[in-house]
């Protein structure tokens, strides 16, 4: 397991060494993790200031296979480059809401490496500009382990749109009980 | 179907859905423009790292789990 363990890691980093370290921060399941809320994930994904053809020209000129992936603009998707590195996947996402670059981390992961991520409250605008039920969970176990949070989310949520899933999440028994009273900080 | 899961949005040229537009647009883009940068402790940094490796852990094991139900044709 541990063998595998550094498989995914391995893929985070190698996609960060190719799109650029300082071009780019991990978001998603990684960066939840960073967080506080640890969960399976089976890709990788980061959002990056470097325009996306680019990331393409990038990453396909170390033999990682890629697309550029447009969406339906009508229907509110947004453009994506979508891939496989080391047999994990991977979507790189342009800078959906406003990020601040100069508020991301950079985490020391061990070995000498490093991960950037973005800064909660990115974190939180990201999911929930994403908007699917996995990011407003994602989003409600976040702010229940930093209630200082909890009052401009649910804003937020609202004006995605998302407050009935984001208040049914945050009220629902079973959610509460995944986060232990020990990792809740108090505001 | 979308993308994303979030419903659409559609908001009428009138004074009052203008008002609501921009209205929500003001909290979403203000929400991350207050975000300050925090100064990490080493403990904490390392509880960080910590959860990210314990992430790496249980998706692998996810992933492990997931390849050997396709490969049986699960």
């Amino acid at each position: 397991m541990k063998g595998d363990a550094t498989k995914l890691r391995r893929a985070a980093l190698r996609l960060v060494g190719a799109v650029g370290e300082e071009d780019c921060a991990v978001i998603g399941a990684l960066a939840m993790a960073i967080y506080g809320h640890v969960r399976a994930t089976t890709d990788v994904h980061l959002v990056t200031r470097v325009p996306l053809p680019e990331v393409v020209k990038r990453l396909k000129a170390l033999g990682v296979r890629c697309a550029l992936r447009h969406g339906d603009k009508i229907e509110g998707d947004f453009p994506l480059v979508r891939g496989v590195i080391g047999g994990v996947a991977f979507d790189v996402l342009p800078p959906l809401v406003h990020v601040e670059w100069d508020n991301t981390e950079t985490l020391p992961i061990g070995g000498g490496e490093a991960l950037r991520v973005v800064g909660p409250a990115t974190l939180i605008d990201l999911k929930l500009r994403a908007g699917g039920p996995q990011d407003v969970l994602d989003v409600v176990m976040l702010v229940l382990r930093r209630p200082e949070m909890l009052a401009p989310a649910r804003k937020l949520a609202a004006a995605y749109r998302l407050a009935d899933q984001f208040e049914a999440f945050l009220n629902a028994p079973r959610v509460r009980a995944k986060v232990p009273k020990s990792a809740r900080r108090r505001s | 179907m979308s993308r994303s899961g979030r419903p659409r949005t559609y908001y009428e040229l009138t004074p009052v859905g203008i008002k609501e537009a921009v209205a929500k647009g003001e909290a979403i883009s203000g929400f991350v423009a207050k975000e300050p940068k925090p100064v990490r402790s080493r403990r904490e940094l390392e509880a960080m790292r910590r959860s990210l490796e314990e992430c790496f852990e249980v998706s692998e094991f996810a992933m492990t789990i997931q390849r050997a139900g396709r490969a049986r044709g699960l």
